[in-house]
């Protein structure tokens, strides 16, 4: 099963002076199993694209469908979609509300009209996913948790609903070093181990390029490149002129072959980097 | 949705009435309520209907903006037409049974509907044609002229209630897309259901605000904010011969009007 | 010999924790000298004392135990608040929460305003402020309507209208994109470099850290380390010991010497691992 979008445009206020298309025309695949990351600049149209994905927003133009049931249509029950499409917003520590943590995250579940036994259930298992440990946190006030814990809360919050597909906006945004390897830490996780399909929202390069396989670049409201994440920063002179960076580690093998080094242009990480400029440094003392 | 809210609906222009100083326009505002109120009779009125007209047409302001601004009141303006139409005592001149309209009844009935009108029609085009901020800072001076203590304290809370509208309506609009994302309804059940529904969207805005203002006042005091003494402005509102002459048209109008209350 | 613009000696600082009565002590001892004119980088994770101890820089909290001297004027002595607020201006992180006015303008001449500054002078702080910042075309623009990182030039603007001395910076980049995170970060070093300005940058992007003069590393409330950001950022197994990042090229850098390669330490930018490989 899949997501599938066909010529999805959005226009906001249409037929008014304030008119503005915020995505144009995106076909999309989203299969089961992936884990995809979604990039481009503040005002691209992401956020417009990926509320499409859960029915928060209609396409004014062309077809949303969600395991084959279609969003736009009269009669849909949209929250059957957000049980399978779950959207974490940037920030989503500030949509907390209840007294306890255990409270908020049954907020979800509560609403799909589960009964207490599978509520309790569904919260000891969404927290167990993001590392919140039940007998010590389920009865304390979100509020008084640290920045990092009261995001892991918010996503909990969501993944009560069991979702098969999780969106994540920006989920490492204002967290620091150790809060942001935490969190991405529990979303490789739910890819890997819950299976969840998984579309990642970030402006950080570094992190899309050790994260994800698959690679959506949105610029103007058009889909510039939906392709494999090494294909897509191969394409450094394309993604530089819409004004989107490469990873750092890329960067620096283009300039190295840019010296005349025979390296390989498609490095991702720090480590396959280290092994490439070993291969050729140790290649080359051997041939000389 | 929420983003047709317009706060304080400015039309820009440049008109007559835009190019007043605001503190012009807010007493003006107050003398002319003194000189509708004042008049009783259909002379008075006249004048007043006449000064009115002129001030719209003077503010270039589109007719379809005042009466935007009158029809949320219609319910007001029948039953204000309605009691005076019904209830008064006098000349009968039209009965049906028991329900009776007498001459005194119509006469009542008319002036005190266009009096609403005109008491909204005239602050209205104030805030037309003034900017927010030209209104507070006008505000701001008016107030301290008459010696109110906390003048400058309601300024500064009308200036940072403009700047944070905007931002809050949009922090609104979030966290009701990220409760319905967790499947929240706003939109159905009764009333109860509906209200308790609010509640997911109240306390997180609620919270957010809270945090706002405590960034906010320690931003303030960062800057060396410390309340309204010693503090200057750069803006400096400034008096000129189209203010004056405002002011003579306005006073004359008072006058007039009172004229023919009490001596005509 | 060097002017200490701030002279903070064995800072402590203490407050109640939210949950139970017990005291937590977020700075233990801290000392610390910033000349003038320098960039100073202060990074460390939630938690460790930094936004403690910027808001320690300008009276907004003041010393348990311990002295911060500002220009040779004591926080502790109230009658010196006005005037270290004026000498030391402060950029929050949240760009929504600290612009005051409606209009960009009116919001840079707030600080002026609360001084007492002529109207004629204020204009024209306001003006060469904006200026400074490269928003004079926004003068006129609702806040709301910017993007994040315009929203911290303007607050930044609004800080170099009272003329203060340093700037402190509490994670001004933490909520902006890229972009924006680029405009604040040109912006504050044109403001150290061109006109002298001295600049304390709390941040956790250790991309922003490398330009700085000077990096100290906080952490459970004391300074952890200090130095260059070529010595700080060579020392990778410390500074990951902290959970705190390395930047990636100096990261490379170490594992290659790890490896045996003969790179030199503290190499920090793309240019700079290019340079030395290709040698």
């Amino acid at each position: 099963m899949s997501i599938v979008l066909t010529g999805v445009s959005h226009t906001y206020s249409p037929n008014s002076p304030y008119e503005m298309e915020a995505i144009k025309n995106i076909d999309l695949d989203i299969t089961e199993g992936e884990i995809i990351g979604l990039i481009g600049h503040t005002g691209s149209g992401k956020s417009t694209l990926i509320q499409h994905f859960n029915g928060l927003l209609k396409p004014t133009k062309g077809r949303v469908l969600v395991d084959g049931i279609d969003i736009g249509k009269k009669g849909v029950k949209l929250k059957d979609i957000r049980k399978k499409v779950g959207l974490v917003f940037q920030y989503p520590e500030h949509q907390l509300f209840e007294e306890t943590v255990y409270k908020d995250i049954a907020f979800g579940p509560k609403n799909i009209g589960l009964d207490q036994e599978k509520i309790k259930n569904r919260v000891k298992k969404a927290m167990k996913m993001v590392g919140l440990d039940y007998a010590k946190y389920s009865d304390v006030s979100p509020f008084t948790l640290s920045g990092g814990e009261k995001r892991r809360v918010a996503l909990a919050g969501v993944l009560a609903m069991q979702p098969k597909y999780l969106v994540l906006d920006e989920p490492t945004a204002g967290l620091d070093p150790r809060g942001r390897d935490e969190i991405l830490r529990h979303v490789t996780e739910l890819h890997r181990r819950e299976n969840i399909t998984i579309v990642i929202v970030s402006h950080s390069m570094d992190d899309i390029a050790r994260l994800v396989d698959r690679l959506i670049v949105i610029n103007q409201g058009e889909l510039v490149y939906n392709n494999s994440t090494r294909e897509c920063f191969a394409q450094y002179e394309e993604l530089k002129r819409i004004g989107l960076d490469v990873p750092t580690m890329t960067a620096l093998m283009l300039r190295l072959s840019e010296k005349g080094w025979a390296v390989r242009t498609d490095i991702l990480t720090i480590k396959e980097a280290k092994e490439e400029i070993l291969r050729v440094v140790r290649g080359g003392a051997e041939d000389a | 949705m929420l983003k047709d809210i317009t706060i304080g609906q400015y039309v820009p222009g440049n008109s007559l009435i835009h190019r007043l100083d605001p503190r012009t326009k807010i007493v003006a505002v107050f003398l002319y309520m003194v000189a509708l109120f004042s008049s009783g009779d259909s002379t008075g009125y006249l004048i007043v209907t006449a000064f009115t007209i002129s001030m719209v047409f003077l503010s270039k302001v589109p007719w379809l903006m005042i009466l935007k601004g009158i029809r949320p009141l219609w319910i007001i303006l029948v039953l204000t037409m309605g009691l005076h139409l019904f209830l008064t005592q006098g000349d009968i001149i039209w009965q049906m049974g028991f329900v009776k309209i007498t001459q005194q009844g119509l006469r009542q009935g008319v002036f005190m509907t266009l009096r609403l009108v005109y008491l909204v029609t005239i602050t209205s085009l104030l805030t037309l044609t003034t900017t927010p901020i030209a209104l507070t800072d006008g505000i701001e001076s008016v107030l301290k002229a008459l010696f109110v203590p906390v003048a400058h304290e309601l300024a500064m809370m009308m200036t940072i209630a403009l700047r944070f509208i905007p931002t809050l309506i949009e922090e609104t609009e979030k966290i009701m897309k990220a409760q319905m994302a967790r499947g929240a309804d706003f939109d159905s059940g009764g009333i109860v259901s509906r209200a308790k529904s609010l509640i997911p969207l109240l306390v997180p805005l609620f919270l957010s605000s809270f945090r706002r203002a405590d960034e906010l006042a320690m931003a303030m005091e960062a800057r060396c904010y410390r309340g309204g003494e010693n503090r200057t402005r750069m803006k400096q509102l400034q008096m000129t011969g189209l203010d004056y002459m405002a002011f003579i048209i306005v006073f004359a109008l008072l006058i007039i009007c009172i004229i023919i209350r009490f001596w005509m | 010999m060097v002017r200490k613009v701030i002279e903070i000696k064995n800072l402590i600082h203490r407050y109640n924790s939210s949950q139970d009565e017990t005291v937590i002590e977020a700075l233990k001892g801290v000392d610390l000298h910033v000349a003038k004119g320098e960039f100073l980088a202060v990074i460390g994770h939630n938690g460790s004392g930094k936004s403690t101890l910027a808001k320690h820089l300008n009276a907004l909290l003041l010393p348990h135990e311990g002295s911060v001297t500002i220009n040779g004027l004591d926080t502790r002595k109230k009658e010196n608040t006005w005037a270290i607020r004026q000498q030391v201006g402060m950029v929050f992180q949240n760009p929504d929460n600290q612009l005051v006015a409606a209009t960009v303008e009116e919001d840079t001449a707030f600080g002026p305003e609360n001084l007492g500054v002529e109207p004629v002078e204020i204009r024209r702080l306001v003006d060469d402020s904006l200026e400074r910042v490269g928003l004079s075309s926004f003068h006129k623009r609702a806040p709301h309507l910017l993007s994040g990182g315009q929203k911290q030039r303007v607050a930044i603007a609004g800080i170099i209208a009272m003329r203060p001395n340093v700037l402190v910076l509490d994670e001004p980049t933490a909520m902006l994109d890229p972009t924006g995170r680029k405009e604040v970060m040109a912006t504050v070093s044109a403001l150290n470099k061109e006109e002298g300005l001295t600049v304390v940058h709390i941040t956790h992007f250790m991309e922003e850290a490398v330009f700085a003069d000077r990096v100290l590393v906080m952490s459970e409330g004391l300074v952890a380390m200090e130095g260059t950001p070529r010595e700080i950022f060579s020392r990778v197994e410390e500074i990951k010991k902290l959970r705190l990042d390395v930047p990636q090229i100096a990261e490379l850098n170490g594992c290659l010497r790890k490896e045996g390669l003969l790179l030199p330490s503290g190499i920090l930018t793309l240019e700079e691992m290019v340079v030395a490989l290709c040698q």
